[in-house]
């Protein structure tokens, strides 16, 4: 059966070939892509656990060791090199809390670092979607990708790291998922879904398609479209990236892009702490200066549980008294 | 304090709001100078202009100097001081005529205006005349220097308010970054088949209005993703390119086996939940109806209860109030009471003992205790009132005759009967 099927697909994907050849009328290029895909030492289970998840999900990845350095990171060059691949997919752990994602082309493409956020794993998201492994996703891209040259780059970048190309080596010749990149409140957020088709006609008009005379064929198809169902359920993993710097090398150069409106987690839990200490300290103020009040009025004295005064002494004694007898 | 000491202070103060002083002066002047004006109406005098104020600058200033030095006298002080100090150091001065004080203010203008303003000095006529016209301009000018001044000193004064927020700065090389991009784009044309590349930009930008509605966000994404999808398929299946899995091809998933048998358990774990919460509430529900009809019913077995144990005290009155008997109902728990009643009454004697026949052997032949006295009376023979009979005391004592009629019972007494 799979051999049937195996010379099925290689007499269309011929047939695909010869069309383009014909209608490009230009080489037929493959796009090569070659993804290395590493982290950083101090990483968590979940950002592990997202490694996982791309890497299945991106056949023509190449996953590493973690990187045992966070300053040398010009290092991934030679990496990337010795692994021949063309793109870079690196994670840096800080803090064994934040995450950032660092894309790049190596020889001397630019370079994007994220901050990622929101990051929830296949794990821990019950999401009853699933794909084949190795299957290439569509991208879909959000129409303000093009909007700045900033984002244009981003999608250049993500283009080439989640587009799995074809014929890569242990990719599958179908399409069960969708990968959607949408550009919101500055941040890009990412999401994957598998298709899910209702099987009605589609599969009679495919064959027909194939049987048929072309004519024939398309409007099969075209009812085949109509008839079935699509919908999507959501395989994971969901992550945000905020966009932070954008280098002109791979991992060196001048920095072409920076984004004013990111705010480091650091500053933000600083802040968050300073407002707590303010708290703090503004209530140890306000109880000196009740202390000092008190004793400019000599409350302290007349008060019973306050200790001091010569009338608390003596109603100590007493009570001292009271009690032994 | 030694002279040169204060002249220098002053020089120095002088020195801070030269532009100041001088447009106080020039005011004056001016103020003098639409006086003068007025006078010279009244006086009519036709004469030209300049030439008078020039020659009749003196006097006038004499006849309005009373006014002006105390209007001005503030102002001009400081004026005044320098003069003084330049001139002598004679303190007399400050009782001395206004006229001279004008004079050496004039002075004082003037030595003030050669380093600064050639042209004021070069044409003093025509600046009397101008100033007439530029006076309102010039106060102006004053105030909208003052403000800034004021407020500049303000803000030396506090310097937090100076402080500038740090901002990082932004970049963003455009060119630079479109090199970059064309370095690394790929050659994606109209013509490419979308086989090759697998990308798909929306038409419009998705629009999310709030981030941090989750729904609303995720449902822009997904339609996004539908889209996309469908507009993929058709591309794909447009080229000819396989796109759907056949049903009788397995391979290895994203999600292992293991994991969507955890979801799936999940997911059933779920359901169960949600079904028992269901039932919970159902027979939470129930419960609380089930009581209401348990106490309904309960309250229904009191109300019989009680129309029974009256319906019985009725016929209890009617049997104690009368010998009854004529007007019986056909009430089954009549004969339930004559049995209570008789079981109720007395025993012993009324018990059936053997047979009669058994009795007279039993007599006959000695049987069963005590013959002796067995005729004559005693404890509780003597206490049996059964045979007695009150009524029968007012009867004839021979018995026969009418049967004695019943006594008419009371009204309530006949009523309850019925």
């Amino acid at each position: 059966m799979s051999a049937v099927l195996k010379s099925v697909t290689d007499a269309r994907s011929t047939k695909s070939k010869e069309e383009a050849t014909d209608s490009s009328s230009g080489p037929d290029k493959k796009f090569r892509q070659r993804v290395l895909i590493l982290s950083s030492r101090g990483v968590t289970y979940r950002h592990r656990h997202l490694l996982q998840d791309l890497s299945s999900l991106l056949p023509h990845s190449r996953k590493d060791s973690k990187l045992d350095t966070k300053s040398k990171l010009f290092q991934l060059n030679e990496l990337a090199d010795l692994y021949n691949c063309n793109n870079i997919l690196f994670f840096e752990a800080r803090k064994r809390e934040d995450l950032y994602m660092w894309m790049s082309k190596p020889p001397n493409g630019p370079t994007i670092k994220f901050h990622v956020q929101n990051l929830h794993t296949m794990e821990e998201l019950h999401f009853s979607g699933n794909c084949l492994k190795g299957s290439r996703p569509i991208l879909s891209f959000d129409k303000s990708f093009e909007e700045k040259p900033y984002l244009m780059v981003v999608k250049e970048m993500m283009t080439q790291m989640f587009g799995v190309p074809k014929g890569a080596r242990k990719s599958k010749p179908f399409v069960d998922h969708v990968m959607s990149f949408t550009v919101a409140d500055g941040k890009v957020w990412i999401r994957c879904y598998q298709i899910c088709e209702a099987e009605v006609g589609k599969k009679d008009a495919k064959e027909n398609g194939d049987e048929e005379e072309e004519d024939a064929g398309k409007k099969s198809k075209k009812t085949g479209r109509s008839q079935t169902d699509i919908s999507l359920l959501e395989i994971g993993p969901r992550l945000v990236l905020t966009p932070i710097i954008i280098q002109e090398g791979s991992f060196g150069g001048p920095i072409i892009y920076e984004n004013k409106e990111y705010v480091s987690p650091n500053v933000l839990r600083a802040e968050y702490r300073n407002r707590r200490a303010q708290k703090f300290n503004v209530r140890s103020a306000q109880k000196v200066g009740r202390e000092i009040k008190k004793k400019a009025l000599r409350l302290d004295k007349h008060r019973v549980g306050g200790g001091g005064g010569k009338d608390w002494e003596e109603l100590q004694a007493g009570l001292k008294d009271l009690f032994q007898e | 304090m030694g002279k040169a000491k204060l002249r220098q202070i002053l020089a120095a103060d002088k020195g801070k709001v030269p532009y100041l002083e001088k447009q106080k002066k020039l005011q004056k002047v001016a103020r003098k100078r639409k006086r003068l004006q007025d006078e010279k109406e009244e006086e009519e005098a036709d004469s030209d202009e300049e030439v008078e104020v020039k020659g009749s600058k003196m006097e006038v200033d004499g006849e309005w100097e009373d006014e002006d030095s105390e209007e001005d006298s503030e102002d001009d002080e400081r004026v005044i001081d320098m003069s003084k100090l330049e001139d002598s150091d004679s303190e007399s001065e400050d009782e001395d005529e206004d006229e001279d004080e004008d004079d050496e203010e004039e002075e004082e203008e003037e030595e003030t205006e050669k380093p600064r303003n050639g042209i004021l000095k070069s044409s003093k006529a025509t600046k009397t005349v101008d100033k007439d016209e530029g006076e309102d301009e010039e106060e102006d000018e004053e105030d909208e220097e003052d403000i800034p001044l004021s407020e500049i000193s303000e803000e030396d004064q506090d310097p937090e308010a100076d402080i500038i927020p740090r901002q990082k700065l932004t970049i963003d090389n455009h060119s630079a970054l479109q090199a970059s991009h064309a370095s690394i784009a790929l050659p994606i044309k109209k013509s490419t088949p979308f086989s090759l590349h697998h990308t798909i930009i929306t038409s419009t930008p998705v629009e999310i209005k709030d981030v941090h509605d989750d729904l609303t966000r995720e449902l822009a994404f997904y339609t996004q993703a539908l889209d996309a999808a469908k507009q993929g398929r058709a591309l794909l299946l447009a080229e000819g390119a396989s796109f759907t899995r056949p049903t009788d091809y397995f391979a290895e998933m994203v999600k292992s086996e293991e994991h969507m048998g955890k979801i799936k358990d999940k997911i059933k774990e779920e359901a169960a939940m949600k079904q028992a919460s269901a039932d919970a509430k159902r027979q939470r529900d129930l419960k609380k109806f089930g009581k209401q009809v348990q106490v309904a019913r309960l309250q229904e077995r009191q109300k019989e209860k009680r129309e029974m144990l009256d319906k019985i005290n009725v016929l209890k009155r009617k049997r104690a109030g009368a010998d009854l008997g004529d007007e019986n109902e056909g009430d089954p728990f009549d004969i339930a009471i004559e049995k209570a009643s008789k079981v109720n009454g007395r025993e012993g004697r009324d018990r059936k003992g053997p047979n009669a026949k058994r009795q007279k052997r039993n007599e006959k032949f000695g049987y069963g205790g005590k013959k002796k006295f067995s005729k004559s009376g005693d404890a509780v023979s003597s206490g049996d009132l059964t045979g007695f009979n009150s009524k029968g005391m007012k009867k004839n004592s021979f018995g026969s005759g009418k049967k004695a009629k019943a006594p008419r019972l009371g009204k309530s007494k006949r009523q309850a009967r019925r």
